[in-house]
């Protein structure tokens, strides 16, 4: 997977079957939003297509933040449960503090925005 | 080196936010916290009731709607007068999940009392009961709840009153009884909000003193005045007699007044329905809207705080048939309503006195 990731051409020259690791990502991506759009029914009582409009923001801040590569190939899960942990956090932190659901946005897309600067500060060091 | 340096920073984020985390107090913020007011305790958590702050958070349907604001409005003057601590927020795009997720974060802060106006009552239900359990008040406004989700409601005028009072204005715009005739519609809120489906209920209740008007369709526009536009729109489009057509949120009246006036329909197919004077002022003193219908929006959002306050210090409980709410007198409870009272007509004589 993460071959494919860092250079699907490359990995195609290496014999790894990219079309097929594609699809299964896809479909294992799929699984998930399934398994997630059951777990909130369970616990909000509801179901509409476009509720996690706009849940994007966590979703790839969490990612950033727990090591995942924005241009693919690096990344793993213990990193990414760290960071959703981490994220929870700091969102209860900035509602008890401002109370203001705009406020929350805002901090959160400041998380994003220096966990995206620290990767690509990081990845030139390295 | 750079293994070193990511994990270093890594490190310093989560010993930033712990430290941060550490500092807080789940009782109130201590950064910038006022001073305590004389005699009062305000971090004690062992306290005479007369001590402690009472602590309120008030959610609307939607944040940003002027109905709510102008609520909001009285309530910030409530609080002020009985040095209430308040917390008036809410989704800016009306989702009730998000809402759910506030009443979960105040019930874990430990808000004294959750006042609440659902814009989908199943889908906040749980939330309020799990607040209730918590031993936090629950009190609606504006729209209600599920009936064991809540403690009281706080209601703006009786849904019968206000139905009747639709039907009654919109058949006076056509020319009255004998003459009200044709197809009429109804852009509400969100079809989940009970405020509006009972507003319905006793429309077509009245509708039924006049036969010759028919209820050709109801429309959603979810607090969204492009949505409430674009339905007036199809409302024209696909019903060639339409005569009449009600706003019922405060956000469709006037979205559906403006459709009526583009499609150059004004005095042909005439708008009525609930929404602030504010909004509605333009509307009115063109002529395409002859009748504007509410309440005193800045006093629901008064009588609200007054209210949560009394549920707060153990002034009004179950069986209670009046409170004292500060400068609007002794209000009526009927059963677990508290009523604000009576509903206000705006139009083109009376529209300029009131500013909310």
């Amino acid at each position: 997977m993460r071959a494919v990731g860092v250079n699907e051409t490359a990995a195609r020259y290496c014999g790894a079957a990219v079309d097929r690791m594609k699809v299964l990502v896809y479909t294992l991506s799929g699984g998930a939003a399934g398994l997630a759009a059951c777990l909130f029914i369970a616990r909000r009582n509801t179901a509409k297509a476009d509720v996690g409009a706009g849940i994007e923001l966590e979703v790839i801040t969490a990612c950033v933040l727990g090591g995942v590569s924005l241009s693919g190939g690096r990344g793993g899960m213990a990193g990414v449960m760290a960071a959703v942990v981490l994220l929870h956090e700091v969102r209860q932190f900035a509602a008890w503090r401002w109370q203001n659901e705009v406020v929350i946005l805002f901090v959160l897309g400041g998380l994003l925005a220096v966990s995206v600067m620290a990767s690509n500060f990081f990845r030139r060091r390295g | 080196m750079k293994r070193i340096n990511r994990r270093a920073f890594a490190a310093g984020v989560v010993a930033v936010v712990v430290g941060l985390a550490g500092g807080c107090d789940t009782k109130a913020p201590t950064k910038g916290a006022k001073p305590s007011p004389p005699g009062g305790a305000v971090s004690g958590d062992v306290g005479g009731a007369t001590a402690k702050k009472v602590r309120v958070a008030m959610l609307p349907k939607k944040k940003g709607v002027p109905y709510f604001t102008s609520c909001a409005k009285g309530a910030e003057e409530a609080a002020k007068e009985l040095g209430v601590e308040l917390v008036y927020d809410g989704p800016t795009d009306g989702s009730p999940e998000k809402a759910a997720s506030m009443i979960e974060r105040w019930t874990a802060q430990g808000f004294d009392v959750i006042a609440v106006s659902p814009n989908d009552p199943a889908v906040l239900a749980p939330a309020m009961k799990a607040a209730r359990a918590k031993g936090v008040h629950v009190i609606t406004w504006d729209a209600d709840g599920e009936a064991d989700s809540r403690e009281f409601m706080v209601n703006q005028a009786t849904s019968n009153d206000i139905g009747f009072a639709l039907v009654d204005t919109m058949v006076k715009d056509l020319g009255g009884k004998e003459k009200a005739g044709g197809d009429v519609a109804i852009v509400t809120a969100s079809l989940t909000a009970a405020n509006q489906n009972e507003w319905m209920g006793f429309m077509k209740e009245r509708l039924k003193e006049y036969p010759g008007l028919k209820l050709v369709e109801v429309k959603p526009s979810n607090e969204d005045q492009r949505v409430a536009f674009q339905a007036t729109k199809d409302l024209m489009g696909a019903y060639p007699n339409l005569k009449g057509v009600w706003g019922i949120s405060s956000v469709s009246f006037p979205a559906a007044a403006e459709a009526v006036k583009q499609a150059g329909k004004a005095g042909q197919v005439f708008v009525t329905g609930l929404s602030t004077p504010n909004d509605m002022k333009p509307a009115v003193k063109e002529g395409t809207v002859a009748s504007v219908i509410l309440w005193n929006t800045v006093d629901l959002g008064y009588l609200t705080i007054q209210a949560a306050n009394a549920v707060a210090r153990g002034e009004l409980k179950a069986g209670a048939t009046a409170i004292k709410a500060g400068r609007l007198g002794e209000k009526k409870v009927e059963g677990d309503k508290v009523m604000l009272g009576d509903i206000l007509v705006f139009t083109k004589e009376n529209i300029d006195g009131f500013d909310f």
